[in-house]
This record gives C-alpha cells, structure tokens and sequence, in this order.
C-alpha cells in the first residue's frame, strides 16, 4: 500500500496553512508515489483512514513559546509522546495528541507514524505563510522526498 | 461579602478557542462572560468578488467538522438567487449526505467531547483506558457517518462533490447499496447508544417563566427539518428564511469577537434564544421516524425536554433518526438523470437556513449580473446560542453553588458543551461605522 501524507490545519490562518502548502507541493513531486489527504478538523476521522496503512506522515504547525518561528521537528509519533495539552494552533476538535492515543488504545494506528512540524508565528485570518515558516515548507518537503527516494528514515540534519 | 470567580483560560473539548470569565458571590452571579478570543472570521469578506459556484467549497472550509452543513446553506442560498429548484434524487441525496454529517459530528461530540464530563472523565483518552468498548463504539458509529459523506462527497475528510444545482456527480444505485449493511449495523449501534447515553447521570436544571428558552429551528411539514422549512419557535414565530434578518439582529458585546445573535424588539439585554438538537427536538418531535419516537418512549424521554444538560440525550435521538432516514433514502434511491440543475448567472440575493448538526446556519448573498458575490452574510449557531449559554451559567450558579469550586468549574464547562459550540465558526468580523461629532 501506498505511503499516506495528511496534512493538518487551515490554509486560511497564514501560518496554520504549513501542512497545506508542504501537502499541495509532495501532490507535485511525488504523485501517485503516496495518497494524500488534508484534514482541516475532524482528527477524529483518521483514525479510519491510517487504521490499515503501513507509513504515514502527519504535517502540521505548532505553536511553541521557546522555539523560534520555522523550528522544524520530526517525531516519530508512535515511540514519542506528543503532550495531551500541545497546544497545536489548528481548532481540531480532538487535538492530534489525543487522536494518536486513541488510536493506541483502539487498535487503529499505522505501522509507521511520522510527524513533521513547524512552529508557526501568526495564526490570524489570511493567506500565505510567514518568511521562516515557508523556508521551513521547502525543507520539509526537500526532506520527505529524499525519505521516498532513499528510503533512509531522516533525510533533515538540523532539526 | 467576599466575590468569587471562575476562571477556564482555555476550553477543552470545545470547537476552536474559548474562554470563560465568572464573577458571583453568595447572593448571586455578578458576571458572565464566555470569551472568544480568535481572530475574526474574515470569510464574509473573503467571498466577495468571487464566482458564485465557489461559494460552496470556501464556506465548508469554515468548520472542520461541519462542512456539509456550510455547503447546503451555500447552495440553498445561490439557488434561492438564481430560482432554481431541487427536488427528487438530487433533494434526497442531500439529505442523504446531510445524515452522515449529522452522525459524524453528533457521535464526536456524544463520546469524545462530551460523555467524559458525565463520568468524570478528563478526556475521551481516559475514558478509553477504563472502557474501551463504549468509545469503539462511538468511533465504529462514526465511521458509518464518515462513509456516507465519503460516498456522496468524493472524497475523505473533506467533501468537495457538492455543487450549486445538485452534486457534480450523482452515485448509481449499485454505489449506494454497499452503504445498506453499514447503515443496517449503525442503526442498531445507535439504539445501543441512545440506551447507554439515557444511563449517563444527568444534572438537574430547567429554566421556568419568565427565564424559559425560545426554542428556534427549522419546520417541514413532512419531514424532520434539514435542508428546507419555516423558521418557527417555542414563542409563536413562523417566518421564512428570507425574513430572518427582520426578526434577528446581531449585537457586538466587548468581551467576545463573536457578535451575540438576539430576537429583535426585546428589552435590552433579552432576546436570547435556543437553536440546536433540543430546539429540533421540541419543535419537530412528531416528525421523528417511528423507531425514533419508540426508542424515546422506551428510555422515557418526554417529548419536550427543558434540561440542556439532556442534550446528548436528544443528540443520540438524532443520530438514530439520521440512520433511520438514510435507509429510507438508499432503499428508494434511482439514479437521476442529470446530476445537476443548471443556472444562469444573473443580479439577484439570496437566502437559506439549514440545520447544521449544532443548529440553524443562515447564509445570505448578493450576487452581481456576472454572479460574483458582491455581499456575504453567514450567521452560524454558537453565535445564535452565546447569550443563552450565558444566561445558562447565571441561572445554574446559584443553584451548585455548595458544590467545591472545581466541581463548580467542571459543572460550568459541562454547560458550555451542553451546545456542542463551534467557536472557530461563531467568529467572524465586525463592520464598525465611526461617525464624529462636530
């Protein structure tokens, strides 16, 4: 089965549109290599869709006091522990820490589970990401692609 | 005498970001004030001068787990502009895709967000780790609602199938049979769960005259309300959805981005009023599927229900009612020939309220001769119930108030929830008119 690539958050509030915009450019570098889907809300609902996968990556912006906007960081989601209470800007109504754990408890969670975030600056109503945020976009993607060419687990050094 | 608050800097298990601010003492509550700090909703504004057919696809992107909801009132609302009717397959197929938002959100809500606060619960999470089979069961019912608006709405997560007219494609029978089984095993989950949910303790709290709700919903003669009807309440309005902004008015309060929706000619600081499940629930019980009204006959529920701390109650209700009707639906549905109804872009305004999951959802535009959008309204339903979620608060203080005072804030946050609020919804932006003096 192919690798699956969800995005989180909202293309419409400037930096929560991260996953997006990282989403909209693996749909043109990699093709029909993955599926892909944005998720814009119901975190509850991948817990159907990545139940059977065997890899899946998980694109979101964060939000964190003491890392500077376009902080990338990597986590395997299924060995580290995303805080309950991470304060992930997107309005999920079950945050995706608590999806995840969910999925741990009801058996639905895939093989492989890769999270890839940014922290973000400015989450108000608009289009387009902030300058750090951006650069952290094409990094992110540079980085996926290397992983689907390669097949090594990080293809990002500095994270 | 010494005052108190209650203060929740950030609301969980609610939809986008809120807050909560209450000042009371033993005589009483002072100060209510539910705060919404997100930034504006720039939505209204962001639809002007685009084409009317992209309507649809942006107003879903307003609510993550509501989007078919914007995207009914959206296309009710152009075809209200550009006089096209929809009915048969292309209606029905609506209610169809209707139905699986209803489970989706009001399953979220019945077990994720809100049943944890029944048993004491901090989160869905901890609720799974002592009974993982009641939350599979949410998450196995969700699914079936998933699949539904996967079906009708092309793809995962996020339906995109939906257009001015009808759908961009409409399934074949053979598409749809599948969903059969699916629905046959959801709807005997739902009566599981509108069982379990009747079990759950439930606070005791009504509001008598002269502080009784004004229930407001939808009103079909033959059907539930979903898509179509008069707007009528528990006091006496029937009106349609084209005099809404005569009856309704939106009022700015400083401690909240979200304009409070009020009913028009009422004395200051009155005109609240209830939208949602209950108000559905009172207004349209008679038009319940059979199962329905017997599965609330079995747990005793009365037809009129005044607790909204019952709400989960009547959501499970509903979401029996959803798979009931969409049986029906799949079992009589033949392809239509044409998946859409054309029309033909023209200077005209337009008006729709459907029910969202959480209640009414008005839309109204002005389209220009080219069927750009010149002017965009969006009234959603957490702004339409702010004031009463307020005034709940006030009412429900004095009544716990011996309770300790986390207790007291987790009984709060209950209430809020008891409206399922979309606060990221409720949000949107304020046209100020500044005039000076001279």
């Amino acid at each position: 089965m192919k690798p699956l690539i969800i995005s989180l958050g909202h293309r419409f509030r400037q930096d929560d549109g991260f996953g997006p915009t990282v989403l909209d450019a693996l749909r043109l570098a990699l093709e029909e290599r993955a599926d892909y889907i944005e998720s814009v809300g119901d975190t509850a609902a991948l817990l159907d869709v990545w139940r059977d996968r065997d890899k899946v990556f998980l694109i979101d912006a964060c939000y964190d006091d003491d890392s500077p906007a376009g902080q990338i960081f990597r986590l395997d989601a299924l060995t580290e522990s995303l805080p309950a209470d991470n304060p992930v800007a997107s309005s999920h109504a079950l945050n995706i820490a608590s999806a995840i754990e969910l999925g741990r408890l009801t058996k639905a969670l895939p093989q492989l589970l890769t999270m890839y975030c940014a922290v973000g600056k400015d989450f108000a109503h608009g289009t387009g990401l902030s300058p750090p945020v951006m650069v952290a976009a094409e990094r992110v993607v540079a980085s996926i692609t290397c992983e689907f060419n390669t097949g090594e687990k990080s293809c990002m050094n500095n994270h | 005498m010494k005052s108190k608050t209650i203060k929740v800097d950030y609301l969980a298990r609610v939809e986008g970001e809120g807050a909560l601010y209450i000042r009371y003492d033993e005589t009483g509550v002072d100060d209510v004030q539910l705060k919404i700090f997100e930034p504006p909703r720039f939505f209204e504004a962001f639809l002007r001068g685009r084409d009317y057919l992209e309507a649809p696809d942006i107003t879903a992107r307003i609510c993550g787990i509501c989007p078919v909801a914007y995207q009914m009132s959206a296309v009710h609302a152009m075809e209200n502009a550009l006089g096209i009717t929809i009915g048969g397959e292309l209606r029905a197929l609506r209610r169809l895709l209707y139905c699986g938002e209803w489970i989706e959100s009001h399953v979220l809500h019945i077990y994720m967000l809100h049943a944890p606060d029944f048993l004491g619960y901090d989160s869905a999470v901890d609720m799974a780790r002592e009974h993982p089979e009641i939350v599979e069961r949410g998450l196995q019912i969700k699914k079936i609602g998933n699949a539904i608006v996967s079906l009708l709405g092309g793809r995962e997560i996020h339906p995109v199938n939906v257009r001015v007219g009808g759908f961009y494609r409409a399934p074949t029978v053979q598409e749809l049979q599948p969903l059969r089984e699916q629905l046959l095993k959801g709807r005997d989950m739902a009566i599981d769960s509108v069982r379990w949910v009747a079990s759950l303790p439930v606070p005791e709290f009504e509001r008598d005259a002269p502080f009784a709700y004004e229930f407001v919903a939808l009103s079909h003669l033959d059907e539930y309300p979903m898509n179509e009807g008069r707007i009528v309440s528990s006091g006496g309005l029937d009106i349609s959805p084209q005099q809404y902004e005569d009856y309704f008015t939106e009022e700015h309060v400083e401690h909240s981005n979200a304009l409070h929706s009020v009913l028009k000619g009422r004395d200051e600081g009155e005109g609240a009023y209830l939208v949602g499940p209950m108000a559905r629930f009172n207004l349209n019980f008679d038009r319940l599927s059979p199962l329905t009204r017997e599965l609330a006959e079995e747990i005793n529920f009365p037809r009129f229900c005044g607790n909204p701390f019952q709400s989960i109650i009547v959501r499970s209700l509903e979401v029996l009612y959803a798979f009931d009707e969409a049986l029906r639906i799949v079992d009589s549905y033949q392809r239509p020939e044409q998946a859409w109804v054309d029309g033909t872009p023209t200077a005209a305004t337009g008006y729709a309220v459907t029910e969202a999951p959480r209640g009414l959802l008005y839309h109204h535009y002005r389209l220009d001769e080219e069927g750009k959008i010149s002017a965009a309204k969006i009234v959603a339903p957490t702004s339409q119930n702010q004031k009463t979620i307020e005034d709940d608060l006030r009412h429900l203080l004095p009544r716990y108030m011996h309770m300790p005072e986390n207790e007291l804030r987790l009984l709060c946050e209950q209430s809020i929830r008891n409206y399922d609020p979309c606060i990221s919804c409720a949000t949107h932006f304020l046209k100020l008119h500044l005039e000076k003096n001279e």
